[in-house]
């Protein structure tokens, strides 16, 4: 547990899309010192990013669904950008509502946007730039 | 004087007292009038019996009595108002009570200069005579008039403009001027038979004449004859008068014109208001036409969301099958023996599914492997110890299962069996899931053909209701994820005869009021959709916590058109559609609404 210092963050009510993202993301995020979590739930996603905080885990990036069951990903984003304004956030939706995709775009409190169906080099070329400037 | 005296000689008396301006009358001592010259009163007959005091202002037994000189028994004379006139009173008394006679004071005046007088008045006649002439001869009007066998005894100017043909006419007729004028007769009997029309009917007529003014404009003259009669009731001459009417005419002309192109533009109104009613019938038409469109829509964007996940998921699941395939055959299934690919291959088989596993879960169950292994397979290099704890944990292997783990760790490769294991297992899983992703896939295009499918020949057939609601409620899946909590309690035994694809719109427009309505409340939406059987009547019953909808709007919610959702793209047909979709299946919908839920009942009688 001492090697790990990063996580990765995965939020969608959708289990399938965890496991696709499960999949593609293991592929470029190095496991040895990042974590990569999984939450169906946006409030426990909410809770356990704290949590990670707290153990000094520094969050890479969040990857959010926009529609879900209690709250939208555009909620959840200013929600954590508000205790956390650092964190990076990615938005990865078929069904997000243009206008709060476009607030949150000009808050700049989002690295990018994908749309749902997405390729895995799409994924790749937001998240990499990311990963890369971690290990630099 | 007598009390036989005559009233026809008493009236030649006051007829001559008239002539020298006195007034009088013969009264009774109670002052009862007996009789009444007519100047004192407009009804002289009718004053005949009653008080003197009604005529002069003075009350005969008081002021009278005040006046009377006791020596001479006669009164004094005094003055009295009537009419607005002063007069002198002078009274006698005699055998059958008093003699009033009366002065006007103002004659009394006047007569002292009466030749004067007569002078000026003969001078004022003069002037009226002149100031009737100046009307009679600038009077816009043709005037004529003629004597009972049509001869004229008067023209004005206008009548006939030439001074000497107006002196020529005098006692002459229209045969006379046509002659002298050399024209034809027609003119004159035309007038000649108007004429006798008035003097047989002893009433005006009148007529219209069209004739050219001396410049040649079009004139229109209307003209009026009546007959003016003597005492007696015989005609004593007939007027004749035209004025000029062609500008009234003309505007007549014009307004009758303005009403006919009135009538052609209301016509043609006519005609544009039944195209406007045929085009707004057709707009109906494609407004529900649209609305089915916007149904589709909002049914692609759902099934695009619905269908893309799924398709998403064989996709990654193809790949990762491709990817591990890849890793089994270039490195571990050569390595492997026979068994251990038959160990592995049951192992796939008999795992549950696992999609994914949180980063920090994996460590805790990898940290727990890694101590277990230390400790009971010392002989492991402490370098494969984390690689093969955490092999163990992806391929799913759970710490309580020591016989695998045993026979695992005790092989010869148990790094390559153990890729295998994890490989086959990753394959095993993704296959389940492109399985499932698939079904997903394949209930939305069955839901969506269902719902589709045209159905307009179809007969009635029987309907389970619970199937029927669940297939759009599939389909509004992606609507109502978004903030609905949705309960779904309908007996699965309950059965209408009915057409599904109607029911289909039937639920999708409520399902759709419901997801609107609740769109509009701050709080989490609730939306409960249950089933009741009443007396043989089948409910179901849609329930939501949207806002409460008031009773006038009730009432009009079932219009066509009505709609509170401006801003949606909601034309008001829905639920009026549902109205008709009802009305087809011999069903009756009531709606109940208080601020904490709104219920649509809806009630299907066998």
């Amino acid at each position: 547990m001492d090697s790990i210092k990063y996580a990765v963050v995965c939020v969608d009510d959708d289990p399938f899309i965890l496991q696709m993202l499960s999949f593609q993301l293991t592929k470029v995020v190095n496991q040895k010192h990042t974590l990569i979590e999984y939450f169906t739930d946006p409030s426990e996603a909410f809770i356990n990013i704290d949590a990670l905080v707290e153990e000094k885990i520094d969050i890479i990036f969040i990857i959010v669904d926009y529609q879900m069951p209690e709250m939208t990903g555009a909620q959840l984003i200013r929600a954590i950008k508000l205790k956390h304004p650092n964190l990076k956030c990615i938005m990865l939706s078929g069904q997000a509502n243009p206008i709060s995709v476009e607030e949150l775009l000009q808050d700049e409190m989002l690295e990018s946007f994908i749309a749902k169906p997405w390729n895995e080099e799409v994924l790749f070329q937001a998240i990499q730039p990311i990963i890369e400037s971690l290990e630099a | 004087m007598q009390n036989n005296i005559s009233a026809s000689s008493l009236d030649l008396v006051f007829e001559s007292l008239r002539f020298s301006h006195v007034y009088c009358a013969l009264l009774k001592a109670d002052g009862t009038i007996i009789y009444v010259s007519d100047v004192l009163a407009e009804q002289p007959i009718s004053l005949i019996g009653k008080s003197i005091s009604l005529v002069f202002d003075f009350d005969i037994q008081k002021d009278l009595s005040n006046c009377l000189d006791s020596n001479t028994k006669e009164f004094k004379t005094f003055s009295c108002r009537y009419l607005n006139q002063k007069f002198r009173l002078s009274l006698k008394v005699t055998d059958f009570g008093f003699t009033l006679l009366a002065y006007p004071e103002a004659h009394l005046t006047e007569k002292k200069d009466s030749i004067d007088d007569l002078k000026a008045l003969n001078k004022k006649l003069e002037s009226q005579s002149a100031f009737f002439e100046y009307i009679l001869n600038n009077i816009p009007s043709d005037i004529a008039v003629f004597s009972p066998d049509h001869r004229y005894l008067f023209v004005n100017p206008q009548g006939i403009k030439d001074d000497k043909i107006r002196k020529f006419i005098i006692g002459k007729d229209d045969f006379d001027y046509c002659e002298f004028k050399g024209l034809p007769t027609t003119v004159a009997e035309k007038r000649r038979a108007l004429f006798d029309k008035v003097m047989q009917s002893k009433e005006e007529i009148e007529w219209e004449e069209e004739i050219k003014d001396a410049v040649g404009n079009r004139k229109v003259i209307l003209r009026k004859m009546g007959p003016v009669f003597d005492e007696n009731g015989k005609v004593n001459f007939v007027i004749g008068y035209g004025m000029d009417i062609s500008s009234r005419k003309l505007i007549e002309e014009k307004l009758s014109i303005a009403k006919k192109e009135i009538e052609m533009i209301n016509l043609d109104l006519e005609e544009i208001v039944i195209e406007k009613t045929q085009r707004n019938l057709d707009l109906a038409k494609s407004i529900s036409e649209q609305e089915k469109l916007v149904t589709i829509g909002e049914l692609s964007s759902g099934v695009a969301h619905d269908l893309n996940t799924p398709i998403g998921a064989i996709k990654i699941g193809a790949e990762s099958i491709k990817y591990s395939f890849e890793n089994l055959l270039r490195n571990t299934i050569s390595e492997c023996s026979q068994d251990q690919i038959i160990k592995a291959c049951e192992l796939a088989e008999s795992t549950n599914r696992v999609l994914y596993v949180g980063g920090l879960q994996q460590r805790r169950e990898i940290k727990e492997f890694e101590k277990y292994l230390l400790d009971y397979f010392p002989g492991i290099e402490s370098s494969d110890i984390n690689q093969i704890a955490s092999m163990l944990v992806k391929s799913n292997i759970s710490i309580t299962d020591t016989d695998l783990i045993q026979s695992i760790i005790s092989s010869s490769n148990p790094i390559a069996f153990l890729s295998l294991i994890f490989n086959l297992h990753t394959i095993k899983s993704f296959l389940t899931t492109i399985l499932s992703a698939s079904e997903r896939a394949a209930k939305v295009v069955s839901d969506l053909s269902a719902f589709s499918k045209d159905h307009r020949n179809d007969e009635k057939s029987v309907v389970v209701l619970h199937n029927n609601i669940a297939s759009v409620l599939n389909i509004f899946n992606f609507a109502l994820r978004k903030n609905v909590e949705v309960y779904f309690d309908v007996d699965p035994s309950l059965e209408i005869i009915g057409l599904e694809i109607k029911l289909f719109q039937l639920w999708s427009n409520l399902l759709k009021n419901a997801i609107e309505s609740i769109e509009e409340t701050e709080t989490k939406g609730v939306l409960k959709i249950y089933s009741e059987e009443r007396q043989g009547a089948i409910c179901i019953y849609f329930e939501n916590n949207g806002p409460y909808i008031p009773e006038e709007t009730q009432k009009l919610i079932f219009e066509k058109f009505y709609t509170t959702k401006a801003k949606k793209n909601g034309s008001g047909l829905g639920l009026s559609i549902v109205k008709s979709v009802l009305e087809e299946h011999n069903a009756s919908i009531s709606l109940s609404s208080d601020k904490e839920k709104t219920v649509f009942q809806l009630t299907f009688t066998r």
